[in-house]
């Protein structure tokens, strides 16, 4: 069986760290591009079924080629290194914990400034 | 009862004992002392309760320690970051060499042989310490105990002055 639900990738490309024939490979320049070549697959456990966030991996995946545009950060506009897909994953994972779905959005120095509010509010508690 | 690494911003003064330690206990600083205008905050990983690092790992690399650290397994790790994106910290690093994931583990080796990790051992202000809550609040109590003793002393010393 082969089977790959595109409407539930989100382009994170963990099957194809994960894949131990390369069969899935990732470009990356302006777009990210996640390729799938059934065509390489051979004797493996199924690593990327296995690590697929989504579940969108069922047995081989079919050959295509996936585009996705990169996330950019709320606060400063920066490039992320997640695609926008894989960042509303994560936001929604982080809005199920009760945590702020905001974080998925976030630059790196953008998280550590943050800390300074978290700083003045505990010096505020401490009085 | 759990040891925790407790951290009073208050009493830092930014020397960054911390991170010049955990670099020699790990090879890279875990630990980084961010100074703002008027308080210095020694930033390592939190080690949640509700940590969103566990539950987003894909290759279930990370998972609790029996001392309740949040530690990533080298061997599961593949290197996606997706730990340090939802992180709110943004804790979990890119090893240069090995290519993963890599965050502090509240010193395991050294915890293994019953000793406190590397940075409250040698915070010379006890910003950083690891301790159990009692113990915290036994401190607490201590030094309150000390400030009414103090305040009690100078009274005395001000009735005998004024007769």
């Amino acid at each position: 069986m082969t089977v790959l639900r595109t409407e539930l990738c989100i382009g994170c490309g963990v099957c194809a760290k994960a894949c131990p024939r390369s069969a899935i490979s990732i470009f990356e320049d302006a777009v990210r591009k996640v390729v799938f070549q059934p065509e390489k697959c051979g004797n493996c456990s199924f690593e990327c079924n296995a690590v697929c966030p989504t579940k969108a991996l069922e047995g081989k995946p079919t050959a295509v080629e996936l585009t996705f545009e990169f996330a950019t950060c709320a606060s400063c506009g920066k490039r992320l290194s997640l695609v926008k897909p894989e960042a509303e994953y994560l936001a929604e994972r982080l809005a199920d914990l009760g945590e702020d779905p905001e974080i998925a959005f976030l630059c790196e120095n953008c998280k550590r400034n943050r800390l300074f509010d978290v700083a003045n509010k505990y010096e505020a508690y401490l009085g | 009862m759990e040891k925790k690494l407790f951290i009073n911003l208050g009493r830092c003064i930014a020397c960054r004992a911390c991170e010049v330690a955990c670099e020699k206990e790990h090879g890279v600083s875990f630990i980084s002392v961010y100074e703002f205008r008027d308080i210095a905050v020694p930033l390592n990983c939190r080690h949640c309760e509700k940590a969103p690092c566990i539950d987003v790992c894909p290759t279930k690399a990370i998972y609790r320690d029996e001392d309740g650290a949040v530690v990533i397994d080298e061997s599961k790790c593949i290197g996606c970051y997706m730990c340090s994106a939802v992180c709110p910290y943004a804790i979990p690093i890119v090893d240069p060499v090995k290519e993963l994931a890599v965050k502090c583990d509240l010193c395991a080796e050294r915890r293994k042989d019953g000793k406190a990790p590397l940075c409250a051992s040698v915070c010379p202000t006890d910003a950083i310490i690891y301790a159990d809550l009692n113990e915290v609040m036994e401190e607490k109590r201590r030094r309150k105990a000390e400030r009414i003793v103090e305040a009690q002393r100078k009274a005395v010393e001000t009735f005998a002055y004024f007769g």
